[in-house]
């Protein structure tokens, strides 16, 4: 208890280290987050109401129909102005169209002539064009679905559904106005790797380096805790921050994942986060191996090769579809590269079983650093007798 | 009972071709100070380290408390503590929490172990510093610390593993102080170092080792009795002609005579009063000197005689 005690304060002594890291992936995540944030402005366009003002000439079943589709997007004013003062309302951005339903605007429908209503609009205006593309598409659609054997109360219904422009807006413009060629989902879980390699190393690995220095291990190892008990504790200790470290980055990135909480690909994704976090604590017991090289001065060094080298050639910070063969060669040694495979398979939506493969490659790395770390400590324990 | 807490019996340690440890035995009793002498690489801390089982040896026996030492014997371990030659805390601890940490790796009774803190920490005189950390403390107080973390458990048999090493002099004399204290209180010490005056000063018993074996053992008078010399007499003369040097040696109980830097060293072995015939025979000869006084041997003459190599390293 007072090794794994004693562990905890020296971790927590990083504090600042931790900090500045937690900063660099809050920072990365806000960034991340905001290119997916125009999707927003999309829908907002999309929702964007103007003001028209519709003369109702014809005060007939379709007119109103008519109307009440303007109403549900746009500020509908019915009154019928004077030419000019149309022009001066238009000319000042008063209105953004100016809408006559002929009188006979039902009629000529019976008698299947093609419906028509005088629009006025400043052309030069995007609201101008928008309305009436509108209102044609509206216009087109109800002969459209009465064509097809409807009723006129049938397919006015038929196209205000189809053409609900606010659903189509927010269906379409999250898969096609994003210039993302990847999800939100996958870009943001994407390079926590890098944090968790960072965030571990500069925390957890000097702790480990400390305890592994010959003084204090001599302490350690002529006093009253047997060696298992202080490794355990150690081991413990390094878990017990590792944890952390995964639930608080994985956590503060599910704040910007909101649509996909406590879904499967969420928890899948969670499971890929926790398999890298515990292949990265073996990390440390291969890297602790070294500490009589006297790595500790060097430890800052080591966290930034180890947490850019592998993020680059794991496909952490270009995405594996840019990375060249070579690259993608060498990547395949490293966890970081299996953990962005099993993200983008999770993203597509691969269940568990079919990422087995690239966990296990993940797990594997974690087996040798861990075979290796001991094998080296054993080898330098048996040279120093 | 026996009063015997430390037994090792022809011990060997071989660092593949190098034998550190050749059949070395030795025997220190309760109570006991006993000072560890030798030069650098004399095995002195590979002893110690085999004491500890922080090292494996080859072959002999080692005892402690009457019970054979393993690396598992944590009840005997319980028993012991170590002051070792580097300073081994943690930076980033404070005074108080390293001391907490050491002492809690034998003490788990919160109430006991916050006392004994206190304790060691009034015994180093820290109390005033325990919200340091160590980077903050001088050399001398970090030598403190040091003893405060090794003996704040109150262990029965500390080792003291030249625990002086670039310590200036005031500090030095308080971190002795506090030892024969320590000793005083029924602890027995261990204490190695290539100070002779250290160990002179604080030992009942010292042995002497070199290249791995035991050289002399014995109180600092018993050592000193062991050699030729049992006293210099030092003149400090000018212009000395070397050939009046061998008219030296005539005189009675003398066996060495030398001549260096306007200093004559005559080296006598029993008898009384040489320094009188000495300064007769000056006098005889109407020879000016500036000062004549005598020397009794020291514990590196002791050894300078018995191994022919100085036991401090030239500094």
């Amino acid at each position: 208890m007072q090794v794994f005690k004693a562990f905890c304060k020296l971790a927590w002594s990083y504090k600042i280290a931790i900090c500045i890291y937690f900063g660099i992936c809050a920072f990365m995540t806000f960034m991340v987050a905001s290119q997916y944030s125009d999707t927003k402005k999309e829908e907002k366009y999309g929702n964007e109401s103007y003001h028209i003002t519709v003369a109702d000439e014809d005060k007939s079943a379709l007119s109103k129909a008519f109307i009440g589709f303007l109403k549900k997007q746009h500020t509908v004013e019915e009154t019928a102005y004077e030419p000019e003062l149309v022009k001066d309302l238009l000319y000042y951005q008063e209105m953004s169209a100016y809408i006559t339903i002929p009188k006979g605007f039902e009629e000529k429908h019976r008698d299947s002539e093609p419906l028509k209503v005088e629009s006025l609009s400043d052309k030069g205006q995007a609201a101008g064009v928008f309305i009436n593309m509108q209102l044609s598409s509206y216009l087109e659609g109800v002969a459209r679905m009465e064509k097809t054997g409807l009723s006129l109360e049938e397919a006015i219904k038929e196209t205000e559904e189809t053409n609900d422009f606010s659903k189509f807006v927010k269906l379409e413009g999250k898969e096609n106005t994003s210039s993302n060629t990847h999800s939100k989902f996958y870009s943001l879980l994407l390079f926590l790797p890098y944090a968790v390699m960072t965030i571990i190393l500069s925390t957890v690995l000097p702790v480990i380096l400390i305890f592994s220095q010959k003084d204090i291990k001599d302490r350690t190892d002529i006093s009253a805790v047997s060696n298992v008990t202080k490794n355990i504790a150690l081991v413990a200790g390094g878990a017990l921050v590792s944890f952390i470290v995964f639930l608080a980055l994985f956590a503060f990135t599910s704040l910007f994942l909101t649509d996909d909480l406590f879904t499967g690909k969420w928890l899948l994704a969670a499971l890929n986060l926790f398999i890298f976090t515990i292949v990265t604590t073996t990390l440390l017991i291969l890297i602790s191996a070294f500490s009589f090289l006297g790595i500790q001065k060097a430890k800052d060094v080591i966290t930034n090769i180890i947490g850019l080298g592998f993020s680059f050639l794991g496909g952490i910070f270009v995405p594996l579809s840019i990375l060249g063969d070579g690259v993608k060669a060498v990547g395949k040694f490293l966890p970081t590269y299996w953990y962005a495979v099993s993200l983008e398979q999770i993203d597509k939506g691969v269940r568990f079983s079919g990422l087995l493969k690239n966990f296990s490659m993940e797990l594997l790395f974690g087996v040798v650093c861990l075979a290796l770390g001991i094998a080296i400590s054993s080898a330098r324990k048996n040279a120093m007798s | 009972m026996s009063d015997t807490v430390v037994e090792i019996d022809h011990l060997v340690k071989r660092y593949k071709e190098l034998i550190a440890l050749d059949n070395f035995s030795l025997r220190i009793e309760k109570g006991e100070a006993f000072g560890l002498l030798g030069p650098n690489g004399s095995g002195k801390t590979t002893t110690i380290n085999c004491l500890l089982s922080l090292l494996a040896y080859d072959n002999g026996e080692i005892k402690i408390f009457g019970e054979r030492m393993t690396p598992n014997r944590l009840d005997i371990k319980k028993r012991i503590g170590v002051v070792s030659q580097n300073v081994a805390v943690f930076n980033e601890l404070n005074v108080y929490e390293n001391t907490d940490y050491f002492c809690g790796l034998y003490i788990k009774e919160k109430e006991k172990r916050k006392q004994y803190v206190e304790e060691a920490l009034e015994f180093a005189g820290l109390l005033e510093f325990k919200k340091f950390y160590p980077k903050k403390l001088s050399g001398g107080l970090l030598r403190r610390l040091n003893i405060a973390c090794g003996i704040a458990h109150k262990p029965e048999l500390i080792i003291f593993d030249e625990p002086t090493v670039a310590v200036d002099p005031q500090s030095r004399n308080n971190i002795l102080e506090g030892i024969a204290k320590l000793n005083e209180s029924g602890a027995t010490i261990i204490y190695t170092s290539h100070y002779m005056e250290e160990v002179e000063q604080l030992c009942s018993n010292i042995l002497i080792m070199d290249r791995g074996k035991r050289i002399a053992e014995g109180t600092s008078d018993e050592l000193k009795a062991m050699i030729k010399n049992t006293e210099s007499v030092i003149v400090h003369i000018r212009n000395l002609e070397h050939e009046l040097l061998d008219e030296f040696m005539k005189l009675p109980h003398v066996y060495d005579v030398k001549y260096m830097n306007d200093t004559l060293t005559i080296k006598c072995s029993g008898g009384k009063h040489n320094i009188v015939h000495v300064a007769e025979y000056l006098e005889k000869k109407q020879m000016n000197y500036d000062r004549i006084y005598s020397e009794l041997p020291s514990l590196n003459d002791v050894f300078l005689e018995i191994t022919g190599k100085e036991l401090r390293d030239k500094e």
